[in-house]
């Protein structure tokens, strides 16, 4: 019996914190943090979660914008949740539905389009339209990716491997690391490389011809970062389409039903069925130190609450430089988090439509619109679009990613009315006369996301009800996303593994003893994946509560 | 089977003449094929118009190495070799603004306090940084890479030896520099400097050449390893050096033969024993060294049908698409720079629109879309004496980027892109224009025909992360083949294109060993 999401929130207590001391205080009600909470919950700890807003899931959250219509409001569909979370914490139980998202639908401008199906031989006959050659190529991507992604998917699932560490320990990972590599075929370590430096449209130029198909598979790695499809760096990304199929335990994208809240709600049920305590509406001012260690947080009206633990699942900056203060740490980390990158680079479009949507190039509500829409139609425009953003505009043509959760699931929207969802890229934080002028420019970014829909869309605008645009500066002001970036910090090579966040504190603790990190600004980064507030949970076990 | 030689090298450039020159000082019978009619290839010094001479496509040989000056005493062939990298004029677009980077430190901080007291500050600390991780990107630059897929013994002690030096730089530089390779050099700069002109001035070299612009990740390793390779520069430029390389060989007893094209590899299996050229004669010998692009060797010196696979499919995918245009100006008078009057400029860099790091990214962007920049960066060498021009003439080298391959192949876009290159010099040299008695211009498809350079890019290959890494195939990456007897060396293989001379040094070891 799934608990009521009613529940889940009716349970929460508003009263000011006791006197009592808690095992683990975690600042941010995100899916990580959750997850984190139910962990520590379920070997025994007495945690507290504390939520600065009214609702759970921070970014992976579902809300009732416009009466009727529920929008997943942030992050929109789930691509890399841990399995074994869903496993350990029980989260089927607690309510947590996984929709597969069976199709990638590409309309062009030219009428024609491109369907790819989660069925390989539907999809073959879809691309052998544009090329037979990378007809024929595209499953020999699919299983050289695989067998990619087998060979990098240890990294998301454990710390992140220490190379300056001279700990037996730390090296033996390394040693290991290096060891598993070593077994595997030259020729896949030879690609490996490959697809860890170089960009996503030079990478796929080596298999493809067709530019109809590069496109919509390009835009995986710039997704949420401040990069562009020619961008080095940027092909890395496209494992992450192959990860999910070898978990075996869902396809690698899909929607929760209810929405992306749900996941986080299910974590959330988890947590409390373990014991653990949520309160929202529970913003912190502080976190209390003693003598270089953490003992408990301030809350915005003031009230103290001690704890042994003080867990972030906020983002880094906002952690050290925000919540601590910078007068804590020596100048390198102080440095370090100032360089600590964000600059968001993507916007929400949410839209409450009449009718489904209907696409010229491929006419009627068929199953084609059941997945994931790209608006990416080829790597000319997409590199475009990241031109101009560069220089501090919004693309005047946008990538368009966006779903339509309601056919799949009626539960998100009135009868016969439905949602569209839509991250837009790119929209850069520092635009052009300082972030804080994007409320001026708010309705025109929405103006130009919806125009280029209906670019495709010609009865778009018609069946508009009520539409929401999220701005880099909203996200930031609305679910304190630094500077609105979507993975608390770019997933440049330069921040990831060992050093998100910063050199020598990748591994969930921080310079201030028992204050950690559990959100997306740590290994192994972002996206509704659970494996930081997971990594991190473990981490503050082993050091002792 | 007799032999006319023990090694063959194909391509006179300066890695071949290295090579040749090494080999026969080991006492080697050595034969050098250039198909062109002199040496140097992108290092000859030619007479573009009447009684004007350049020195050199490329400009820069600040990155020729002390140790292989020594080495081929290259000194005692009429080399003048300079310790540290010329002077370089930066000079700002709007005519007032400039700085001279000097080789001393201290010199060039003094330029900079004139436009930044915190950036004249930061400079030699900054110096002193990349100086840090010198010796180690020296250790991996001027040795041949260890074979990383099937380790032997001695690689395995070349590879742990690298994880030392890496561990001695100690566990804060270690991963700094983890950090700050595959970074953007734009980000990098950004962490030192506040001043737009200075960051633009110090990214150029870390992007000219490549389809990158300074926002481009993995820009910041090509400044590191810039910043490590330099050791002095030639005096006279790239010609002075061809002379010199040249001049060595002959007296090693290097047969140097010019205007000798190669047709093709005599291959029986897996073993390369000599080449035809393209008159049908045929040279046998123990060993083959290319110098030239890989794709011109793969499968350009193979017979058509002889399997390359999968080092063809490998070679084909080595992206050396050019994005520099080259033009040779004769002037009628010494140009005088508005920045700095009065001021003797044989090297000068500009920024692009705006000097600042953004201006160098908005001359990049065109060549994503096979045009070319409208306010381009240019590299310029400006020379006087020596027989470069009439006296009190001057003789202009100018490195345009960005251009695309495939940019101003015609007529009417050649015109326009040379338009474009004097109005962008205008701006920088007023009057300049009035001074120009001829000119010549070279796109990367004229240099792809000029100089056979698939691609026409004046490094034989981009130089990003992952083909710095392995360049430019793992069969290839230690100058060896699968083909016995044919060995590889030049820009498109480590440590990448310019004139270093390390390649064809490191290969001629190579070969020796082989032999």
């Amino acid at each position: 019996m799934i608990m009521p999401d009613a529940e889940v929130y009716s349970s929460i207590k508003k009263d000011p914190a006791g006197s009592e001391t808690w095992d683990a205080v975690i600042i941010g009600g995100g899916h990580n943090g959750l997850v984190c909470a139910a962990y520590l919950a379920k070997v025994g700890r007495r945690v507290l979660v504390l939520e600065r807003r009214p609702v759970l899931g921070g970014a992976a959250v579902t809300e009732e914008v416009f009466p009727g219509f529920h929008f997943s409001v942030c992050s929109y569909v789930v691509s890399l949740f841990r399995p074994q979370i869903i496993r350990d914490l029980e989260l089927a139980r607690h309510g947590l539905e996984i929709i597969p998202l069976d199709c990638s639908f590409l309309p062009l401008p030219d009428g024609r389009s491109l369907a790819r199906w989660g069925d390989g031989h539907r999809t073959r006959r879809e691309i052998a339209r544009f090329s037979a050659r990378d007809a024929e190529v595209y499953p020999e991507f699919g299983m050289a990716m695989t067998r990619l992604s087998r060979m990098v998917k240890a990294i998301i699932d454990q710390p992140a491997p220490e190379p300056a560490s001279v700990r037996p320990k730390d090296m033996l990972q390394l040693l290991r690391l290096g060891n598993n590599l070593r077994q595997n075929d030259p020729d896949d370590l030879y690609l490996l490389s490959k697809l860890l430096t170089m960009s996503a449209a030079d990478f796929l130029d080596e298999w493809f011809e067709s530019d109809v198909l590069k496109g919509p598979m390009s835009v995986s790695g710039i997704i949420g970062t401040f990069l562009g499809v020619r961008s080095p760096g940027t092909a890395y990304v496209l494992l992450h389409h192959y990860m999910g199929e070898i978990d075996g335990a869902f396809r690698s994208w899909g929607f929760a039903r209810g929405g992306t809240g749900q996941i986080s709600l299910a974590c959330a049920r988890a947590a409390k069925s373990f014991g653990a305590e949520i309160r929202t509406e529970a913003g912190i001012q502080k976190i209390l130190t003693k003598n270089g260690r953490a003992t408990g947080i301030v809350l915005d009206n003031g009230d103290e609450i001690h704890a042994k633990n003080v867990i972030s699942n906020i983002d880094p900056r906002a952690t050290f430089l925000g919540l601590v203060g910078r007068d804590q740490f020596d100048d390198e980390f102080v440095t370090a988090m100032e360089r600590y990158k964000y600059r968001g680079s993507s916007g929400k479009v949410n839209l409450a439509v009449d009718r489904i949507p209907e696409f010229s190039c491929r006419p009627g509500a068929g199953p084609h619109l059941q997945g994931d829409i790209a608006i990416a139609p080829g790597i000319q425009y997409l590199e475009k679009a990241y031109d101009e953003a560069k220089y501090g505009s919004f693309s005047k043509r946008p990538y368009i990613n966006m779903v339509i959760p309601s056919m799949s699931d009626q539960s998100v929207a009135p009868p016969g009315k439905h949602i569209i969802s839509m991250f837009v890229q790119y929209a850069p934080y520092h635009i052009k006369g300082g972030a804080h002028t994007w409320p001026e420019h708010r309705e025109a970014f929405g103006d130009t996301v919806v125009d280029t829909l209906a670019e495709y869309c010609p009865g778009l605008r018609d069946s508009i009800l009520h539409r929401q645009v999220l701005t880099p500066w909203d996200l930031e002001q609305d679910f304190g996303l630094t500077e609105g970036n979507i993975f608390h910090g770019e997933l440049s090579m330069e921040q990831m593994l060992f050093l998100r966040p910063a050199s020598g504190w990748a591994r969930y603790s921080t310079p201030i003893r028992k204050l950690w990190l559990c959100g997306s600004g740590t290994h192994p980064g972002g996206g509704v994946m659970g494996a930081p507030g997971q990594l991190a949970a473990e981490a503050v076990l082993k050091g002792g509560i | 089977m007799g032999t006319d030689s023990d090694v063959l090298v194909i391509g006179g450039g300066h890695n071949g003449l290295v090579a040749a020159t090494r080999l026969g000082q080991a006492g080697k019978k050595v034969v050098l094929l250039e198909k062109r009619p002199g040496t140097g290839g992108l290092c000859q010094g030619e007479e573009f118009h009447p009684g004007y001479h350049h020195s050199g496509i490329l400009q820069d040989t600040s990155r020729f190495r002390r140790w292989l000056v020594d080495d081929l005493g290259l000194t005692r062939y009429g080399l003048n070799y300079v310790d540290g990298p010329p002077t370089i004029l930066i000079p700002a677009a709007d005519g007032h603004r400039s700085l001279l980077l000097h080789a001393s430190p201290a010199d060039t901080a003094g330029e900079i306090a004139a436009l930044s007291p915190r950036d004249a500050a930061q400079y030699p600390e900054y110096l002193l940084t990349l100086q840090r991780y010198r010796a180690l990107l020296r250790g991996l630059l001027d040795k041949v890479p260890p074979d990383i897929g099937d380790p032997g013994p001695a690689d395995m002690g070349n590879l742990i030896g690298k994880g030392l030096t890496l561990r001695l730089l100690g566990r804060r530089h270690m991963t700094e520099l983890l950090r700050i390779a595959p970074m953007c050099c734009a980000d990098y700069l950004n962490e030192w400097f506040e001043t737009d002109l200075l960051k633009a001035a110090l990214a150029g070299p870390a992007v000219f050449g490549n389809a990158a612009g300074p926002w481009s990740p993995g820009t910041n390793a090509n400044l590191l390893i810039r910043q490590a390779g330099v050791d002095g520069h030639v005096v006279g430029g790239p010609a002075a050096l061809t002379r010199a390389l040249e001049a060595a060989a002959r007296a090693a007893g290097v047969d140097i033969r010019t205007g000798c094209r190669v047709n093709q590899l005599i291959i029986d299996g897996d073993q390369v024993s000599g080449l035809v050229l393209d008159d049908g004669t045929e040279l046998r010998s123990q060993a083959v060294l290319s110098a030239l692009h890989p794709a011109s060797t793969f499968p350009g010196l193979f017979p058509p049908g002889q399997p390359g696979f999968p080092l063809e499919h490998r070679i084909g995918n080595f992206r050396s698409r050019g994005t520099t245009a080259v033009m040779h100006l004769a002037l009628t008078s010494v140009p005088t720079w508005a920045a700095r009057q009065g001021a003797e400029v044989v090297f000068a860099r500009t920024c692009g629109q705006g000097d600042e790091l953004d201006g160098l990214e908005r001359a990049f962007d065109p060549v994503k879309y096979e045009a070319f920049a409208e306010f381009p960066a240019l590299e310029i060498c400006c020379r006087t004496g020596d027989g470069a021009a009439p006296a009190g003439h001057a003789s202009m080298s100018v490195l345009c980027h960005y251009t695309a391959t495939n940019a101003a192949t015609e007529g009417k876009d050649r015109a326009r892109l040379a338009d474009v290159i004097l109005r962008t010099l205008e701006v920088y040299l007023p009057g300049i224009g009035r001074t120009v008695t001829g000119t010549s211009l070279l796109t990367p498809s004229d240099l792809e025909k000029a100089y056979g350079l698939p691609g026409g890019h004046i490094h034989h290959g981009e130089e990003a992360l992952d083909q710095i890494l392995i360049r430019p195939a793992p069969e290839v990456v230690r100058y060896t083949t699968p083909f016995r007897g044919l060995f590889v060396c030049g820009g498109g293989y480590h440590p990448g294109g310019g004139v270093q001379g390390v390649s064809g040094a490191l290969a001629a070891g190579v070969v020796l060993q082989g032999l």
